[in-house]
């Protein structure tokens, strides 16, 4: 088991510094205003350190997070999309879980091997697991929460349930699980274990409510749309995932200035999701200190128009490189994103399984782009690009749009900006009712395997941008195969493709940015994750 | 009066009927209402299982039969994100509203009457004055922008004050005061100008010749001038429950607006028709409440329900 090695969370260099707010409310909101606009927030006063010490003075870290989404405390349930993965990640412990890095490391599965057809998956578990309930865990809360997903409820496990033929318990600490067609991360995916005597006993409603799993953090009570407190669960199998503070608070703030507020008066220790503007003001702040998950998404382009029959100029491969070409990204990264940015070279991320690190990043070279356009009998492109107002995965999605219509504008293609509300445009998106250019971020948590590219980039893909055969064929291949080594090879293979092809514009990857306060002595985040936690290397004061 | 409460209760039950009729039509205008309710990538059998569940095979009659009762039973249905009964996540969150918007009514409604009477006493003064610029003032500042300067100097600056939430009697205080600015310099105001009117009545020029006491003599003024705050008072505290989103959301307040603004990004429909029906029925209640109020605070409208009903008497007897 590999024991992650400790980074204390470290600041970034100050760039503004603030005056201490010495103004007097003497009369009236007016005069409030202009005192408020003339004077800065004052620091908190605590300071902070890289030490870690075995038991915390200070035992509640409160996380200020956008959104918990749907607020399901049950593991198994939080799998709807990443902001419910806090709960999964803390209160769930899977067979498998992805480390840090992203790698996948054993969990409550210690090894697992299939049979030469591919098709039967023999799964060693792990002894003296306890679970939150004190009892110990066994094959049966595998099968338990198998079975538990089979309910169509559990919409995120449809595709899961599909492949699954049966499952049989061998003894109590190994299964065997038989799918339908080879699957290669049928273990990954397994959801993670649940007590089986606890939930036969309460039944699946209250055990929504009221979880029982075997994760690092037991879940404690709720308070709806508020708040989702989480206890120390000090008997958890991996005592270097075991916190030396007892009580997390996730407080659930959609307002971004608030998650700011927050962290500045000490109501919060940590605050997620900061766009680059927010995060810049804390910079002057000698306590508070600005962590980042790096790359943890791709702000994209997608060229929809390449999913339809009807004919389209952006269905030319030298129309969609010429718009590649006419976007400065690099100025994207450092002005709009303020550094938090970085210029991508392809569509998977280093996080990729089987990302191919020998390609090269499209340059900024406006005149070639001119150039391209011409040959292609474009110079006078116009389309619509369509995006949400509002994304996890994307900061300041409205501005980075336009920023990418400025570039393309030089050039003299015509864009027109489609902003909707979510709902409403990956509804549209999912029913291929746009057409034009898409923005969509792809998580690197998400894409880490490469065969979530194919939701994009296959002809059946949830969010697919486009129907080509070759695509089709690479994807197929690559989802049949359940050897690692060779499902690298293929993901090789589809990341050079879509180098070359553009279907999608890879614009920047953008940086999951915290704050953290002077409670907090480390934490260690995910890579490539743009979501609120995992909470297992987090340590307070 | 128990005629005129009854009558008062019939209008706001038609009312609500009303609301309640057309927010069922309107979810059945939009064509399939099962893929209304259905998730974004829900599956065709998903759709065929809300569809089921929900009734949308029966007869359009029955659906609506079917839709009136559960409101009566206070059942709204599953929403379709959090999984849970509609009414468990509104009533709770209609509470958490409640608090709040009760604590911004009762700021707005001391302070509003205390200022404009004052400076209606006090008319031409530097204080009505004050007064009526700060009313100006209250009624142009948003709320979320007088929020955010709140937090700035009482929580960032200052410290005393937490910046959001809804822990203790501290955590009301920034966003009570927040959305109480608008209704109090509207209140304020109107009971200025209403006691303006009142002062100027020879009943209050009588009254003050006979050697009434200044105390009396204002309780006398503002009874007579509190009609139209009345009426002013519990339209804004109806405004208050249904328009504290922005404010719920700068605070982190956990109240029947944020709700909203989820279940219309995650397209719960039957989670926005429990919000809907709820805060009509409430908004509905509190005109009740204020219609109710007329007839205890001023006798002529007892006296006008009596003398109609004699009249009609007088007329039936006539017409026999």
């Amino acid at each position: 088991m590999p024991n992650p090695r400790r980074i204390a969370a470290t600041g970034r260099s100050s760039r503004f510094r603030y005056g201490k707010f010495t103004a007097r409310v003497t009369a009236g909101a007016l005069a409030l205003s202009l005192v408020a606009a003339c004077n800065g927030p004052a620091a908190p006063s605590a300071g902070g350190s890289a030490e870690v010490p075995a038991s915390a003075t200070n035992q509640t870290l409160t996380v200020g997070v956008a959104t918990l989404q749907q607020q399901y405390a049950d593991p198994v349930l939080a799998n709807e999309g990443g902001n419910t993965y806090p709960i999964k990640w803390s209160v769930g412990e899977p067979l498998i879980r992805q480390e840090l890095d992203m790698r996948q490391v054993p969990a409550l599965a210690t090894e697992w091997s299939v049979s030469t057809d591919d098709l039967t998956w023999d799964v060693k578990l792990r002894e003296g697991v306890k679970m939150h309930d004190g009892s110990t865990f066994t094959a049966k809360d595998v099968q338990t929460s198998i079975n538990r997903v089979k309910d169509p409820a559990f919409t995120s496990y449809a595709a899961y349930v599909k492949k699954i033929a049966s499952v049989e318990i061998v003894n109590d600490y190994e299964i065997k699980i038989k799918t339908t067609v080879p699957y290669a991360n049928l273990v990954f995916d397994t959801p993670a274990p649940v007590a089986t005597d606890y939930y036969n006993r309460v039944g699946e409603a209250e055990f929504r409510k009221k979880p029982v799993a075997a994760g690092p953090w037991k879940f404690d009570s709720q308070v709806f749309n508020d708040s989702m407190t989480l206890t120390r669960f000090d008997d958890f199998w991996d005592k270097d995932r075991i916190a030396n503070f007892s009580k997390l608070v996730l407080k659930i703030i959609p307002d971004e200035s608030s998650r700011l507020s927050g962290i500045q008066t000490g109501q919060l220790d940590i605050a997620q999701g900061l766009t680059p503007n927010s995060a810049a003001q804390l910079q002057g702040s000698p306590t508070i200190k600005l962590v980042t998950s790096k790359q943890a998404s791709v702000a994209n382009v997608f060229f929809v128009d390449n999913w339809f029959e009807a004919d389209s100029k952006l269905k030319d491969v030298n129309v969609r490189k010429a718009l590649m070409l006419a976007i400065d990204r690099k100025a994207i990264a450092d002005s709009l994103y303020r550094g938090f940015g970085t210029v991508t070279v392809n569509a998977t991320l280093p996080v990729t399984l089987g990302n191919d690190t020998s390609l090269q990043a499209w340059p900024y070279d406006p005149n070639q782009a001119k150039q391209l356009l011409a040959a292609a009998g474009a110079s006078n492109l116009s389309f619509t690009l369509h995006l949400y107002n509002q994304t996890t995965a994307i900061a300041d999605v409205q501005k980075f749009a336009e920023a990418v219509i400025g570039y393309w504008k030089e050039i003299g293609v015509n864009v027109t900006m489609d902003a909707m509300d979510p709902a409403t445009y990956l509804d549209k998106a999912v029913k291929h009712q746009l057409t034009g250019a898409v923005i969509l971020g792809t998580p690197g948590l998400l894409i880490s395997d490469p065969e979530k590219l194919s939701i994009f980039y296959t002809s059946t893909g949830g969010y697919s941008a486009v129907k080509n055969a070759e695509l089709d064929g690479m994807f197929a291949r690559l989802s049949s195969t359940v050897k690692r080594d060779d499902q690298a090879k293929i993901a090789g293979e589809i990341s050079r493709k879509l180098h070359e092809t553009l279907y999608g514009l890879p614009v920047v990857s953008l940086d999951a940015v915290y704050a953290i306060g002077p409670k907090v002595a480390a934490w260690n985040l995910m890579e490539g994750n743009p979501y609120p936690g995992p909470f297992w290397h987090l340590d307070a004061k | 009066m128990t005629r005129y409460t009854l009558s008062r209760l019939l209008q706001g039950l038609v009312a609500m009927w009303v609301i309640v009729t057309i927010v069922f039509f309107l979810a059945r205008l939009g064509g399939d209402a099962a893929a209304l309710l259905a998730p974004p990538d829900a599956t065709p059998e998903q759709i065929a299982a809300i569809r089921l569940s929900y009734g949308f095979d029966q007869p359009l009659h029955l659906q609506y039969v079917d839709y009136l009762r559960g409101i009566v039973t206070l059942d709204f249905g599953q929403s379709v994100s959090y999984r849970q009964p509609v009414v468990d996540l509104v009533i709770p969150a209609m509470v958490n509203t409640a608090r709040l918007a009760l604590a911004a009514f009762v700021i707005a409604l001391v302070l509003g009457v205390t200022f404009g009477a004052i400076a209606g006493v006090r008319a031409g003064t530097r204080y009505d004055q004050a007064v009526r610029g700060l009313s100006v003032l209250g009624q142009s500042v948003p709320p979320f922008w007088l929020g955010m300067l709140l937090v700035l100097l009482f929580s960032i600056n200052l410290g005393w004050l937490p910046a959001f939430g809804s822990e203790g009697f501290t955590s009301l205080i920034l966003p009570a005061c927040a959305l109480a600015a608008f209704p109090l310099a509207s209140i304020a105001r109107l009971t200025r100008s209403s006691v303006l009117e009142i002062v100027a009545r020879d009943q209050t020029l009588f009254e003050r010749s006979k050697g009434v006491g200044p105390a009396t003599l204002m309780s006398h003024i503002l009874r007579n001038a509190s009609l139209p705050v009345v009426t002013l008072a519990g339209i804004q505290l109806g405004a208050m429950f249904s328009g504290t989103i922005v404010v719920e959301n700068l605070f982190a307040w956990p109240g029947v607006g944020q709700l909203a603004i989820q279940g219309i990004q995650a397209r719960d429909f039957a989670l926005i028709q429990g919000i809907v029906v709820v805060n009509t029925f409430v908004f509905v209640a509190l005109l009740f409440v204020v219609d109710l109020s007329y007839g205890w605070l001023d006798p002529r409208v007892r006296a006008v329900k009596s003398a109609v009903k004699s009249k009609v008497g007088a007329n039936v007897e006539a017409a026999a």
